[in-house]
């Protein structure tokens, strides 16, 4: 919950003060006690909670701040596919891929949130910025299949009705 | 009058949670009221039962601990009206009792309830049962005397204790836990790491999850057990960013266990020093395999590289490291404290002790289960899980997630232990288990374990990038009904040259999901690519909604589910889908017990 209030922020505080990455992300890297190589990953996790995403201008200040050339920050956030290049809605939506989900057919569960928020092939945003649908390989709440994240919370049994809904109650 | 005292734990885990355990224990909060001051309220992790969950167990004192199930906010008030004010447990949402004997007349004992019968809990002993966020349940429960012991046993005594256990590591691979240490112990190092492995990648696997969430401390004490006894004076948790929970409730554990002086400098005042740091990882499957993993803590792409050297000789920095996962961990405790003799009274003569899965798919009672090794596949479906939670016919079990396979139901027989299992083409794996049934189409299955290693794959060696590819390539030709007969030969080429050449465990074992459903459903792959058939109905290139009259019971089921009245028959005459009515739908596919409509 408190991940998703921080993230309401960010898009207004960046406009606001026009900082090269959001105020908050700016100070959290400068802050930031440690140096080297190890601390890339932690450091691009925490941005990252607070930004959404991890942009050009997080990966300079990364590799200022902890001394590793910008090349390698690009490698490793572009390997990990917890880090994304690109900003995110207000809700991100993480309907699980794993394998119990897809026995109960999570597959066409997504393509109804997909078709339900409008989103069409590759895009993953809705145009009003409200919600991003990325699917992740598995939230390891398979008692539950099918499941989906919204935030930091869970919702289980999904099914191609009720999914739709769960988002609908997010709308603002 | 609530007796002072009164218990009430309620599943706060993960699943818990999304099923609702947060309004519950909300519900709980106002409407005790003032009458809280008797009650405790315990959120607790996971006692493995997640299809049942909201479980809320209540404890009046001196009587039996009794679990309700599937419990909804309005639900509450009649459970404090009536069980907590009366002493009259409301029997028809209750799932079982606990204690020493029988107490609540017409409530099943825990003991008795099939599934709890057939498990046997080492791993998950206090899961479900003590606050997770509260180290003084765990000490309660038995918690940290396992470390005092070991620190006076030395360093050799733990070990070969461990040995004797015949313990053998539960990421999959099975490589018996002593002789890894031992390994590790031998290298003379003035700095050695000890990492534990919760990097739960396999997808349909949670096992460690719960651990993690239900029990931190078990993980810890056994990771400060193996510091000791290698001689580590640094640990890593190197746990998936995709559980927060988890890697909250660990962060809070290391700061109980450091001001207890489990952890920190001469810990229990001996000479022996360590630490826990929490790495967290950021989604990649390959971080799982040991070389990976070491790569991604020291911050780089996490990418395997060749073995030897092993990370026992050099691992994380070049120095000697041990690595084990998150259920091999939380088995030291108990193996310290009982002996090595009693775990290995557990299992089969190769594999002892037990084993934590993950049961879900197509069964009544998916969650978490504990089996002593060599329980049987068909015990563990039948017995522990429930059975079937469809109509339909249990048709594989799918063992070890993307590097596992699928056994066939005709093999149910199987014992669950790391040869048997690799006898007939799956492994052990870390633990997840997905039961199908004949509504799942075994092709799709394969080509979705597919989807999922071509994306996980680091690409560093070519075997495993170009081949996956290719194998999916040609499983999606398949599944959309342009399979060629020259298709089974070609995908058997590649698995094999997959299997033989890749670096890392990731591609070695990433064919046999294919190899697996070819050897026991060659029929199906046949049915694809020759007739552009799916009889599961799944494959929706290859959807007809035609009704297989060979196969129709006449039954009258898809009649009734059908929404826009396009199917005819029932009693006594064949169904019929008129195709002009038809909207695809699937609901005749999905409700038809004999998986006659395709």
């Amino acid at each position: 919950m408190k991940n998703k209030k921080k993230s309401e922020g960010k898009i207004k505080s960046k406009d606001k003060c026009g900082c090269a990455v959001s105020c908050e992300s700016e100070e959290i890297i400068k802050g930031f006690s440690h140096q080297g190589k190890q601390y890339v990953i932690p450091l691009l996790q925490k941005v990252q909670e607070q930004d959404g995403y991890i942009s050009e201008e997080t990966m300079d200040l990364v590799s200022e701040k902890l001394g590793v050339p910008v090349s390698q920050v690009y490698a490793i956030t572009t390997f990990y596919s917890y880090f994304r290049l690109q900003p995110i809605g207000k809700h991100l939506v993480r309907p699980c891929r794993g394998t119990a989900c897809h026995v109960k057919g999570s597959k066409r569960i997504i393509e109804k949130i997909k078709e339900h928020l409008d989103l069409k092939g590759d895009i993953d945003t809705t145009a009003d910025n409200q919600f991003t649908v990325a699917p992740v390989a598995c939230l390891g709440t398979c008692g539950l299949a099918p499941v989906m994240m919204i935030g930091n919370n869970v919702y289980g049994n999904l099914n191609e009705e009720n999914a739709g809904k769960i988002i609908d109650r997010l709308k603002s | 009058m609530i007796k002072k005292g009164t218990k009430i734990y309620i599943g706060m885990a993960t699943c818990g949670l999304a099923a609702g355990g947060q309004e519950v224990y909300d519900s709980f909060v106002s409407k005790l009221g003032k009458k809280e001051s008797n009650v405790q309220l315990i959120p607790t992790g996971c006692i493995g039962v997640c299809s049942r969950e909201v479980i809320v167990d209540v404890e009046v004192p001196g009587m039996n601990r009794v679990t309700y199930e599937k419990v909804k906010p309005e639900m509450v008030e009649k459970i404090i009206s009536e069980h907590l004010e009366k002493d009259q447990p409301v029997n028809e949402w209750v799932f079982g009792q606990s204690g020493d004997k029988k107490v609540y007349p017409g409530i099943e004992m825990y003991q008795d309830l099939p599934m709890f019968k057939n498990q046997v809990r080492i791993v998950l002993r206090n899961c479900g049962s003590i606050d997770p966020d509260k180290i003084e349940d765990y000490i309660n429960a038995g918690g940290y005397k396992a470390i005092k012991k070991a620190l006076k046993m030395g360093q050799s005594a733990v070990i070969a204790e461990i040995t004797k256990a015949g313990l053998r590591g539960r990421g999959g691979a099975g490589f018996p836990t002593g002789k890894k240490w031992d390994i590790a112990l031998q290298q003379k190092s003035g700095q050695k790491y000890f990492i534990c492995n919760a990097d739960e990648g396999d997808p349909g696997a949670f096992m460690n999850r719960s651990t993690l969430e239900g029990d931190p401390h078990a993980v810890i004490e056994g990771l400060i057990i193996g510091g000791y006894a290698i001689g580590a004076s640094k640990g890593y948790i190197y746990c998936r960013a995709e559980y927060p929970l988890a890697v909250k409730r660990l962060h809070l554990a290391l700061e109980q266990a450091r001001e207890k002086g489990f952890l920190g400098k001469k810990i229990l005042g001996s000479d022996f020093d360590f630490d826990i740091t929490v790495k967290e990882g950021a989604g990649a499957f390959v971080c799982g395999e040991e070389t990976a993993l070491i790569a991604s803590i020291e911050g780089e792409r996490g990418m395997p590289r060749p073995r030897p050297p092993y990370p026992a000789q050099s691992g994380l920095w070049g120095k000697p490291t041990n690595i084990n996962n998150v259920e091999t961990l939380a088995n030291i405790p108990y193996i310290i404290n009982e002996g090595g003799e009693k775990f290995a009274s557990f299992g089969t003569e190769k594999s002892k002790g037990t084993k934590v899965f993950a049961i879900t798919g197509k069964i009544k009672n998916t969650g978490l289960v504990e089996v002593p090794m060599g329980i049987t596949i068909n015990d563990m479906i039948y017995k522990v899980a429930g059975g079937m939670a469809t109509k339909k016919k249990f048709k594989a079990i799918q063992v070890g997630g993307p590097s596992g396979g699928c056994v066939t139901a005709a093999l149910g027989d199987t014992k669950i232990d790391y040869e048997s299992l690799v006898s007939v083409g799956a492994i052990m794996g870390s633990g997840g288990a997905v039961v199908l049934d004949e509504g799942n189409c075994m092709v799709d299955t394969a080509r979705f374990f597919l989807e999922f290693t071509k994306s996980e794959s680091c690409g560093k060696c070519a075997p495993c990038r170009l081949g996956i590819s290719q194998m999916l390539s040609i499983l999606n030709r398949i599944c959309e009904g342009k399979g060629k007969p020259e298709d089974k030969v070609a995908l058997v080429q590649i698995a094999e040259t997959v299997k033989g050449a890749s670096l890392c465990g990731l591609g070695q074992t990433s064919p046999n999901p294919v190899i697996t459903t070819l050897r026991y459903f060659e029929k199906e792959y046949d049915e694809h690519i020759n007739e552009k058939k799916c009889k599961a109905g799944i494959c929706a290139e290859l959807l007809r909604f035609e009704v297989d009259e060979t196969i129709c019971k006449k039954c009258g089921i898809c009649v009734k589910q059908c929404p826009a009245q396009a199917i005819q028959g029932g009693a006594k005459t064949l169904a019929k889908i008129d195709k002009s009515k038809c909207t695809k739908c699937r609901k005749c596919i999905e409700a038809c017990p004999f998986c006659a409509i395709y």
